[in-house]
Parts: structure tokens; sequence; C-alpha cells
């Protein structure tokens, strides 16, 4: 009987910490979506500056922004550069290709995608100026999606957090 | 679809038209090419080019970066690594008479450069005068006669010494990056090694930059078209450099009857003209004239 009822608790336990720590997985991805969405407007500047100034083929283009751009986002670039050169992708198969691979490593929504790949339908398929405007277009887009997102975080961070461990609180009531 | 390799080494242009069959000219003729790669001479059972095929094939030429060759794409053509020209149209939208913009690009024609060692051996001991100078030398031939293959070959034995001639110190204008096909730098063809290449410029401002800061021995250059280039020939000519250089046509005759031509006769510029033809194949040397 005592047996039954310390399992109980320890099954409880472990419910508890799963439920927080999946609050803490959903709280960490509202935090991160913003900086990441950061960290792209500022790589896009920089693709703007290659095609504009650099005079680069965008393959290089990308590979140099995955050199210099820090944390996930950088495998982006590196899986659409290694996908334009080593299997001949036109651009935009290759981006969205890496686009959905990213899935796996960047907290994106689906809005944010959304305008990534739309980016991609037109990169390297146009005159420079035009590069440009959709370049301009795609990062005040992201600007916009990722004021959004600072608004979440600060809402969503805590809650999703705290939800996570009265989840566990409750399913250890009920169960036990 | 792939080509038999044998059909590939015979190839000189690859046509691709969009909503068309898919057609090669090789050294017999036009053929079309079916779906199973095998060539063909009848058009309706021919691979049709659809406008996928365009928009991929203009992505993997222009490494997905149309940005890169905007400017050459105006002119009509880009160059591929290797040297392989690709002429570029589609519909113009024009302001003032000047195209500003191609939209649908939609025909491409693709013709294969090849580099032919000892091409020009034959040729080499007429463009040398008894002390063993360059005679200045027009090539005059219509379009894939094997002319930039020959200047190419002049090139490389000239720069090397051979055939009779001293090394010398020859520089390129590659206004089209045909000649050498510079790739990062190097030039992907054997140009010998005494040989300087201006990549990509324009041959009016790489004329004169080689005389005034490469001393060249002889120059090279492709296609003479306009009258400024003309100009650009006779001013190396009045420099003392000797010249070796192509024009399109089929007979001095003709070319002198345009603008670059008659400049180019009235300053006397060349002394040897050689006329090339594909009766035999590309190359088929038709004449050698001497002028002076």
């Amino acid at each position: 009987m005592i047996g039954l009822i310390a399992l109980r608790w320890i099954l409880g336990l472990v419910v508890m910490v799963c439920t927080g720590l999946m609050g803490r997985i959903l709280a960490g991805s509202v935090r991160e979506r913003p900086r990441q969405l950061a960290v792209l407007q500022a790589s896009l500047a920089r693709m703007e500056t290659s095609i504009c100034h650099g005079m680069m083929f965008l393959p290089e283009a990308l590979e140099e922004l995955a050199g210099v751009t820090p944390g996930p986002v950088r495998y982006l670039f590196l899986e659409a550069a290694h996908l334009l050169v080593q299997e001949e992708l036109p651009m935009a198969l290759a981006w969205r290709r890496a686009i959905l691979a990213a899935r796996g490593y960047l907290v994106f929504t689906r809005d944010d995608e959304r305008v990534l790949l739309m980016l991609g339908n037109s990169l390297g398929i146009s005159p420079r100026d035009d590069q440009i405007r959709h370049l301009t277009a795609a990062k005040s887009q992201l600007a916009r999606l990722e004021a959004e997102a600072r608004e979440k975080e600060q809402h969503l961070a805590r809650l999703y957090h705290a939800l996570g461990w009265a989840a566990g609180v409750i399913l250890i009531l009920i169960l036990i | 679809m792939n080509l038999a390799k044998d059909v590939q080494d015979s190839i000189l242009e690859v046509r691709i038209r969009q909503g068309r069959p898919l057609s090669v000219v090789n050294s017999k003729g036009i053929f079309f090419v079916s779906p199973a790669g095998r060539l063909t001479v009848s058009a309706q059972t021919a691979y049709k080019v659809s406008w996928e095929d365009c928009r991929m094939t203009l992505q993997l030429m222009t490494r997905s970066s149309l940005y890169m060759v905007q400017d050459q794409l105006l002119s009509g053509f880009i160059t591929l690594p290797g040297g392989h020209r690709v002429g570029i149209s589609g519909t113009a939208f024009v302001e003032a008479g000047d195209a500003l913009n191609i939209r649908h690009m939609a025909q491409f024609n693709i013709r294969v450069a090849r580099e032919v060692i000892d091409a020009a051996q034959d040729l080499l001991p007429s463009l040398l005068d008894e002390q063993g100078r360059v005679r200045s030398t027009l090539i005059i031939s219509p379009p894939g006669c094997g002319k930039t293959t020959l200047i190419r070959d002049i090139a490389r034995q000239l720069s090397k010494g051979q055939g009779g001639a001293c090394r010398h110190n020859v520089v390129v204008v590659d206004e089209r990056s045909e000649i050498a096909a510079v790739r990062r730098g190097e030039p992907q063809m054997d140009l010998g090694p005494a040989t300087d290449v201006l990549d990509g410029y324009p041959k009016v401002s790489g004329l004169m930059l080689a005389i005034r800061a490469l001393a060249p021995d002889v120059l090279i250059t492709d296609e003479l078209g306009t009258r400024e280039e003309a100009q650009a020939v006779v001013e190396a000519m009045t420099a003392g450099i000797p010249i070796v250089a192509t024009i399109h046509g089929n007979s001095w005759e003709k070319v002198r009857l345009r603008p670059a031509g008659a400049l180019l006769a009235d300053f006397k510029v060349f002394q040897c003209v050689v006329i090339l033809s594909r009766r035999n194949g590309p190359g088929t040397l038709e004449q050698i004239k001497r002028l002076d």
C-alpha cells in the first residue's frame, strides 16, 4: 500500500517536471523568436550590401552571410548556399528547402516563413534595383513581425512558464 | 535528359527556344533533340522546351544572380565559365530608343567554346615576316567559323614562341571573356606563359590601357565592330604594336564597306587578312591575303 502511494507520488513528480519543462521550452521559443527575427533582418541588410555594392553572386553572398551570422540563423544561409552550389537548384527551390529544414532549429512562425518564401521567389531573378526593393520590403515585414513577437514575449513567456508548472500540479491532484 | 558522349562532343551550338523543339548545331547541320536525348531531324518528335526549362536555364546560367549580368544581358549575351557565349533574347522594354530591360527571356543560343591546341599551326608562318615579327592580321568569317578558337591558339603559340616565332609578350583584350575564359583572375584556356589578359575590358579602353601600361609585343582582340574600336586599333598600329583581330564578314572587300572596315583600310592597319569558313567544319582556312 505504501509502495503504491510512493509510486503515485514519484509518477506525479515526473509528470510535473515534464509539464514544467514543456512550459520552459514554449517560453524559450517565445523569447527566442524576436532575437532570431532581429538577426535575420541584420543578415538581409548585409545581403543587400553584397548584392548592391559587393558585386557578389548569390551563392557566395549566402556563404559569406553564413560565416558572419550568429546563432542558428546561419544554418539557413549555409543550407541554401549548399543547395544552390552542390545540388544546383534554382534559388526559389533551394531557399524553400532551406526554410523547411530550418523548422528543426529555428522558431519562426508560418507568418515569418511566408515573408521569407516570398523573398526567395524574387531573389536572384531580377536586376539590382529590383533586388534591393524586395530585400527592403522583406526587412520591413520582418521588423513588424519582430515588434509583434516582442509584445508576445512579454505576455506569453511568463505565462507559458507558469502554466507548465500549474498544469503539472493540477495533473498530480487529479492523479493522486 | 542525357545526350550521348559522342553527340555532346560534336555540338557547336545548343538552341533553347520556349515552346519550340530543342535543337543543336553540329558540323553536319541543325538537328533536334528527342525526349530520350537522341538527335533527330523531325521537329514533331523533338523535346518541346517549356517555360520552366527556360527559367531554370537562366537561373543556372546566371548562378541565380541575374543582377550580376544585367548589363551584359542588355548587350544580348552572357559568357559562361569555360568561355561559352550564350545569346539571350526576350521581350525588350524600350524607352527613348534604348533597350532598358529584357523580360520573358525565352531564347538561348549557347555557343560551345572549344580549345583546339595547334589550330593556328598552319597559319602561323604566314603571320610572321622575314625577321620573325608578327604581321598585323585581320581574321574574317561569319559567326561560328572558329575565329575565337584561332586567335586563342595564335596567342598561345606566340606567347610560347612556337611555330617559328620567338617568344612574345602578348596582351589579349577579352571583352566578352570568351578567348581566355578567365575565372577568378585565372585564364581557363591555355594562352601561353607570357600572355596578359584584360578580361571584360571594353575593347577601346582595353587597347589603350594595354598600350600605355603593359608594353605588349602583340595585341589580340576579338570581333571588331564599331568605328570607335577600329579607331583604337589604329592607335595601336601607330604606336608600332602589331595587332591580331577578328571581324564578322566573308570577304575583305565587304568588310571595307562598313565604317569600321573602311577606317582600318584607310589607315592600312593590317598587312594580312585571313578568311575562314565552315565548309569543311569550323576553322576551314579559305584564304590568306597579303595587303602589304
